[in-house]
């Protein structure tokens, strides 16, 4: 494993505490919350971090693919986005968000996917996120196809080369703040510090969109109206 | 500042041929929406034509600001279900995308295709396409299939606008659905779609959005989606209960129909709980593109007779349950069947409630139903009545099909008494109009179902809104920052004022153009003022004749700002711009 594995951790400060009763103490006396109405605003976490998804709060408002946007071309077009939202119909409409989860250094499909040594899509150790060195990319897509969540996109009106979420971090300073964390009005979506799962990343998290589709879909069934088509949606 | 331009997607089903009009002068004068698709109906159609053959146009419209502040679109047509000014509203992902594909004054179709056909709307590629295959299919098998059909040939997921056999027979007041919760009901616009041959619109945009500045607008929806009030609005009400959140202070305070208007309060009400529906059946929240405060609570129910899925909205759905003396238990049932078979379940569930009133008081027979022993709150006669009603199979179904007007003059005079229907050909399903703290009767009483208002023109969703008045002020305040930020015309708050007053005007001068007059079709049913109703708590309600006319004048000279026969001032026609509609109007005598 490339990171250590802390039981608890200060959201704050990434202090590793030992027991639940710890971090309260630590929160209560270290970081009295800012309570803001229905969010609580933490400061990004300093270590590898991911954006994670609650896909039973995701309503599908699509807030965050606009802000990712906006983030990096300055124009609202949800198809510009590195985050995105699909929209099934299980047959009740379901909303289901797709984000990069900055796989650790075993999984991360789309490095090892790249025909380019070193790879030209690769995890910047500085930077603690996901990048794409454009001077080499080659734009042959092979990342977009190797990432089981389909998290890579690719839009010829806005780049010739794929987005990859960099969690914000447009210029490579190091200085992560995931914009569609920060406006998610259902708060979806969480911006963990690896560290503080207990496990480094969950399997689920690499699932992709038809995938969860297909697991959300099982709390409506069996439904026995013939005209309930789906999922799976492909065939 | 830059100004944006505003296009319009012209499709003719008769020639097969599509154009882009600029239509930025018009939406600047009328706003979108049933603002512009006034502006439509009146120029395009002919005085006199009937909304069911080929001259009627259907405005699928959107506006500048469409996506902002909810995600709404307002359709236009001559109405069948009136013959007169006819309008929409639907929510959902339709009007999103059509804005991505920079419609943002929406798709107007024109004459009648010669087979089944849906039509397709890729950005810039429209086409019009086979449907044979689908005629006839219900609502979600028809979604489902061309949803999936069409992600497999382009890998987008399509917004779309279904209707089921609803439309495809005819039936007065069809509706148009999408994604199996959202419905665009009013005026029976699934007979327009049905009368053009054309079963769906299936829409997909991938173009950055057609805003005038992407910062002010960003700016303003960050202050919405992050701004206290909207958090208060979607974690305590419509994050939970989904517009049955008022169900409980309207049925107790007398505020629904019950009986077919027999009564304002029953023990059924009990049964009609958005807080049991919500703790038994809801599966998640879901809400509109764009939306911070999203309000539609999808249910599934699992039962031995059934799975039954769907969404109740409190107007169309919940409101009606008492008028057929049913609770949600029975409701959630018939709403699953409604949702496929694609009629406005507020004007099929008062004409049902009178079925079986008049079936109760033997005006009409066991025969006529065709043999459904119609009992109050039969679950399952119900369901058999609603697919009779669909198909038109037997006398008294294939009436009711045709609107409350047609069935009364087939069921004869003594069935008028009975019938619990308002100005607009309309079912008063839901809000009592003798229940005065309510101030719906008005509403009832002086309505003739056109599209007006500054909130269906500016497309902007009353239950998004709240926070947003919080923020910004007045609607009229709220339209004005966003049209400045999407769109860079600067108007100012009497502008906006002048624009809603035009739009109202007008829609009224298309029904008034169609035979409507107020004097002859705005009234509140016989039993509103003879037969008096109790509330719960035991306030009783009538409305006296003498009192009604006064209202009703107020009404109409201080709200609506017409003379008080309720007809428009000419002096106010030529102040806005109208007057081009005065020698239409003149020799009609309809003019103030």
């Amino acid at each position: 494993m490339t990171q250590e594995i802390v039981k608890y951790a200060c959201p704050y400060c990434d202090q590793p505490l030992e027991t639940r009763a710890a971090l309260k103490t630590h929160l209560e006396t270290a970081h009295p919350a800012v309570p803001v109405w229905g969010r609580e605003v933490y400061p990004p976490p300093k270590r590898e971090a991911f954006i994670d998804a609650d896909v039973m709060k995701c309503t599908g408002c699509g807030l965050c693919a606009e802000a990712c946007s906006m983030q990096h071309f300055g124009v609202i077009n949800k198809d510009f986005a590195r985050i995105y939202v699909r929209n099934f119909l299980l047959p009740l409409p379901k909303a289901i968000v797709v984000t990069c989860c900055q796989c650790q250094a075993e999984e991360r499909p789309c490095e090892k996917a790249c025909p380019i040594t070193p790879p030209a899509i690769h995890f910047d150790e500085k930077t603690l996120h996901m990048v794409i060195d454009r001077d080499r990319c080659s734009g042959c897509l092979l990342c977009q196809e190797a990432c089981g969540t389909e998290a890579i996109r690719f839009n010829p009106d806005a780049s010739d080369k794929p987005l990859v979420c960099d969690l914000c971090d447009t210029g490579n300073t190091g200085e992560r703040n995931p914009r569609c964390v920060r406006i998610c009005p259902t708060t979806a979506l969480y911006y963990h510090n690896r560290a503080e799962r207990i496990r480094p990343l969950r399997d689920s998290s690499r699932k992709s969109a038809d995938e969860k589709a297909v697991m959300v879909a099982r709390r409506l069934y069996p439904l026995t109206r013939e005209s309930i088509a789906y999922p799976p949606w492909r065939p | 500042m830059a100004e944006i331009k505003v296009n319009l997607l012209e499709v003719d089903l008769t020639t097969e041929r599509s154009q882009v009009v600029d239509v930025t002068d018009d939406v600047k004068t009328y706003l979108g929406g049933c603002g512009l698709g006034n502006k439509l109906i009146w120029d395009l159609v002919p005085q006199g034509t009937d909304p069911l053959s080929p001259g009627n146009i259907l405005h699928i419209g959107v506006g500048p600001i469409t996506g902002l502040i909810g995600t709404k679109v307002s359709c236009s047509f001559l109405s069948p279900l009136t013959g007169w000014a006819g309008e929409a509203s639907i929510s959902g992902c339709i009007g999103d995308e059509l804005m991505r594909a920079n419609y943002n004054a929406g798709i107007l179709v024109r004459g009648r295709a010669r087979k089944p056909v849906y039509l397709f709307v890729y950005n810039d590629r429209v086409e019009i396409r086979d449907a044979s295959d689908l005629w006839g299919q219900y609502l979600l098998k028809t979604e489902n299939t061309l949803r999936k059909r069409l992600y497999e040939e382009t890998g987008q997921e399509f917004g779309a606008l279904c209707i089921g056999p609803g439309g495809e027979n005819l039936v007065r007041f069809a509706n148009a659905t999408s994604e199996n919760v959202h419905s665009a009901s009013n005026g029976g616009i699934g007979a327009v779609f049905g009368s053009k041959n054309l079963k769906a619109i299936m829409v997909k945009g991938t173009r950055t959005l057609p805003y005038a500045d992407h910062n002010k607008v960003w700016q303003l929806k960050k202050t919405y989606a992050m701004h206290p009030a909207t958090m208060v609005q979607k974690l305590s009400e419509w994050g939970r209960y989904g517009a049955n959140d008022g169900m409980r202070a309207l049925l107790n305070y007398g505020g629904d129909s019950f009986k077919n208007g027999h009564s304002s309060w029953d023990p059924v009400a009990d049964k009609s709980d958005g807080y049991i529906h919500e703790l038994s059946y809801r599966v998640w929240t879901h809400g509109c593109p764009g939306c911070a405060s999203p309000c539609f609570q999808p249910f599934f129910k699992n039962t031995p007779h059934g799975a039954f899925s769907g969404e109740l909205r409190h107007g169309n759905t919940c409101g009606l349950c008492g008028n057929a003396m049913m609770g949600f238990d029975e409701v959630e049932e018939i709403n699953s069947l409604l949702e496929e078979l694609g009629v406005d379940a507020e004007n099929v569930q008062g004409l049902m409630a009178w079925a079986m009133d008049l079936y109760e008081n033997g005006i009409i027979t066991r025969a006529d139903l065709g043999g459904i022993d119609l009992k109050w709150g039969d679950r399952d006669a119900t369901l058999e009545l609603l697919k009779k009603i669909v198909y038109k199979e037997g006398r008294a179904p294939a009436a009711l099909a045709e609107g409350w007007r047609h069935a009364i003059d087939v069921f004869g005079p003594r069935s008028k008494w009975y019938a619990w229907y308002s100005s607009a050909n309309q079912a008063i399903a839901r809000y009592e109009p003798r229940s005065k703290q309510h101030g719906m009767g008005l509403s009832h009483g002086t309505g003739h179902g056109g599209g007006n208002g500054l909130f269906d023109a500016a497309t902007m969703c009353l239950f998004a809104a709240f926070p947003v008045f919080e923020i910004w002020g007045p609607p009229q305040e709220v339209a004005r920052t966003f049209i400045a930020a999407a769109a860079g015309w600067e108007l100012s708050f009497e502008q906006i004022n002048d624009i809603t007053q035009r739009i109202n005007y007008f829609s009224r001068c298309i029904s008034l153009r169609e035979g409507f007059h107020p004097e002859k079709h705005s009234f509140l049913p016989q039993r509103a003022f003879e037969e008096s109703v109790t509330n719960k708590y035991g306030t009783t309600s009538v409305w006296t004749r003498e009192e009604w006319e006064e209202a009703r004048k107020n009404y109409y000279v201080q709200v609506l700002k017409l003379t008080e026969r309720g007809l428009p001032p000419r002096g106010e026609l030529q102040r806005l711009g109208l007057d081009f509609v005065i020698p239409v109007l003149e020799p009609m005598g309809v003019l103030g």
